[in-house]
């Protein structure tokens, strides 16, 4: 039952969650329209109109994807349209109408009215419907960077190129700008590709699959095929590390131990107890 | 409303602090300059802009503060709207301060301020890995000051960039916002203040409602207020469609300039001179429909 009811809050959570403000904004322009109050502002009535009109057709709204240098998603589109602020104009000129004559009792039908418009606007948005991912996020960013903030205290003076799991890299560079990477998020998170013409080749994409697994491997179950593959190929990326300039390597701590004494061996290092992680340091 | 406000100053100044910052960017840039002499530049310039912008304010006093006599007053109802309004915003900036909504996907601001910042250089390092760059970066974004000026508030407070980038900067942000539709709502309600105090409290409404989704002004403003499209639609694009009703072409064109600046266009051509040249031909056409009807009127 409760998973039940977990299901269909979420559920509603998506629901609600998509686009519904424009939805708004084309009922404040009927309004606007109809009730004949676009007279004091014709020219932003006007504009606003036929800019939702040009987003909402495909064919205009290819077109303005293209003035947008096609870079930016459909949605960006929208910022020609002035959606709050028209949204904002034709609400409050909608209220001031229902409560002109609230001082002579026609609150009664004045207030109603404005919940209901309240309710509507609220109706629209997601507040806090995926409060659940943000907080597994957050806990994910303040683990990333207390362990780089631990590796910058660890060792201040050294010049440190790091290969660490995906949810410490995701957040060594904001954390710490001194600490060097062979790859960054970017190789997860292509969008952040349009920065720069620099692209990642085999060997950084191979060393960030290998370091997947290597993750996998200290959790509890992971594909037999992966497995084997992670261990058949352990010293190559070792060496494909060092290779590339990595002088610092942080597994999670609990890797089987054959893992951990095979690195040991292909480094020439001691594997050193870093919090959740171990660490293989070669300064 | 022709007269320009203390707000229409307030903004102005902000887009004069873009340029400023754009013009020692490229400067930067291209003379290949280092970061921390870039700094300084930008706050010498900066300290003198204040200075200008004080005196400008104190010689013109009168003019920008003076009361308008056809103003309704604001009423109970309105001093309430105020209230509530003073209410959103406060919870608003309690919410960016706190910071867990914030939406980093697809932006590498913070690491570009931290790579500015170690390596004394702007476009030095790849903001993503801190090596030097193979292939170099496109032009398009180099040309663009928002890291330079963040990268600078860090320099001089000793803040840390992710301090400075998530949580003051969007406070600033929404706080122009604010400044920006204040501007607008003078605009369109110029002798109805209760109108005006219930506008700033439906944007405000409107801008946590649209917290929920990417693109949405809300979600800019408070999900990513550092970014140049948060900047854009916050405070540009409210204050360009004010200017617009307003018929001061000059003060529209700053806002074109300023979007360039910090957000990539299509040549310099972004949104703020779409809005800009629409509300213009939406004018013109409303201008000939009214002199066609007093025209019709006349026979």
């Amino acid at each position: 039952m409760t998973e039940l009811l977990r299901n269909a809050s979420l559920g509603w959570a998506d629901y609600k969650g998509s686009g519904k403000l424009a939805i708004l904004l084309l009922a404040a322009l009927m309004y606007l329209w109809f009730a004949g109050k676009w007279r004091k502002q014709k020219a932003l009535v006007l504009y606003t109109t036929v800019a939702a009109v040009c987003c909402i057709l495909p064919v205009t709204a290819a077109l303005l994807m293209l003035y947008q240098t096609k870079f930016y998603d459909y949605q960006w589109i929208w910022s020609i349209v002035p959606l709050t602020a028209v949204t904002a104009y034709g609400a409050t000129l909608f209220l001031e109408q229902q409560w002109r004559d609230a001082d002579g009792g026609g609150w009664r039908k004045a207030l109603p009215v404005t919940l209901l418009l309240l309710l509507a606007v609220l109706l629209c948005g997601n507040l806090g419907g995926n409060g659940e991912e943000r907080a597994q996020k957050n806990a994910e960013k303040a683990e990333g960077e207390a362990v780089v903030q631990m590796i910058g205290e660890a060792w201040p003076e050294e010049d440190i190129c790091l290969l660490a799991p995906r949810k410490i890299l995701e957040y060594a560079r904001e954390a710490d700008g001194r600490l060097r990477l062979v790859y960054g998020r970017n190789i997860w998170d292509p969008s952040l590709n349009a920065y720069a013409y620099d692209t990642y080749g085999e060997r950084e994409t191979d060393l960030c699959q290998w370091m997947e697994w290597v993750e996998q491997a200290a959790g509890v179950w992971m594909p037999e095929d992966d497995r084997e593959e992670m261990l058949a190929t352990l010293e190559e990326r070792a060496r494909d590390a060092v290779d590339m300039g990595v002088n610092c390597i942080l597994f999670p701590a609990g890797v089987p131990v054959e893992m951990k004494e095979r690195m040991e061996a292909a480094l020439g290092t001691k594997a050193q107890a870093f919090g959740d992680y171990i660490a293989f340091v070669l300064f | 409303m022709r007269k320009n406000t203390f707000g229409d100053c307030l903004i102005a100044g902000g887009i004069a602090v873009i340029g400023m910052a754009e013009a020692w960017h490229l400067a930067a840039v291209f003379l290949k300059l280092a970061f921390t002499d870039c700094a300084r530049l930008i706050a010498v310039s900066l300290s003198i802009l204040l200075v200008l912008g004080t005196g400008f304010l104190i010689a013109g006093r009168k003019r920008i503060f003076a009361k308008d006599g056809r103003k309704t007053s604001t009423g109970v109802r309105g001093q309430l709207f105020y209230a509530a309004f003073v209410l959103m915003a406060v919870a608003q900036l309690i919410f960016v301060g706190i910071g867990n909504a914030t939406y980093r996907s697809g932006d590498m601001m913070v690491e570009t301020v931290e790579s500015f910042l170690v390596s004394d250089g702007i476009y030095q390092v790849n903001p993503m890995t801190g090596m030097p760059y193979a292939e170099g970066m496109p032009l398009r974004l180099k040309i663009l000051c928002l890291p330079t000026l963040y990268g600078s508030l860090c320099r001089w407070t000793g803040l840390r960039p992710a301090l400075v980038i998530r949580t003051l900067v969007p406070m600033a942000v929404l706080l122009s916002c604010y400044v920006s539709f204040s501007v607008l709502g003078r605009t369109l309600f110029p002798e109805d203040r209760q109108k005006r105090a219930c506008f700033l409290l439906l944007t405000s409404l409107l801008l946590w409602v649209g917290a929920y989704g990417y693109g949405m002004d809300g979600f800019n403003l408070l999900c990513c207020g550092w970014q140049g499209v948060a900047i854009r639609s916050g405070v540009l694009l409210p204050w360009t469609l004010s200017l617009c009703l307003r018929h001061k072409w000059f003060g529209a064109f700053l806002c074109v300039l300023a979007e360039g600046s910090i957000v990539w266009t299509f040549y310099g051509c972004g949104i703020c001179l779409a809005v800009t040249a629409g509300m213009a031909v939406a004018q013109l056409l409303c201008g000939r429909q009214k002199a066609v009807g007093k025209g019709e009127e006349a026979k």
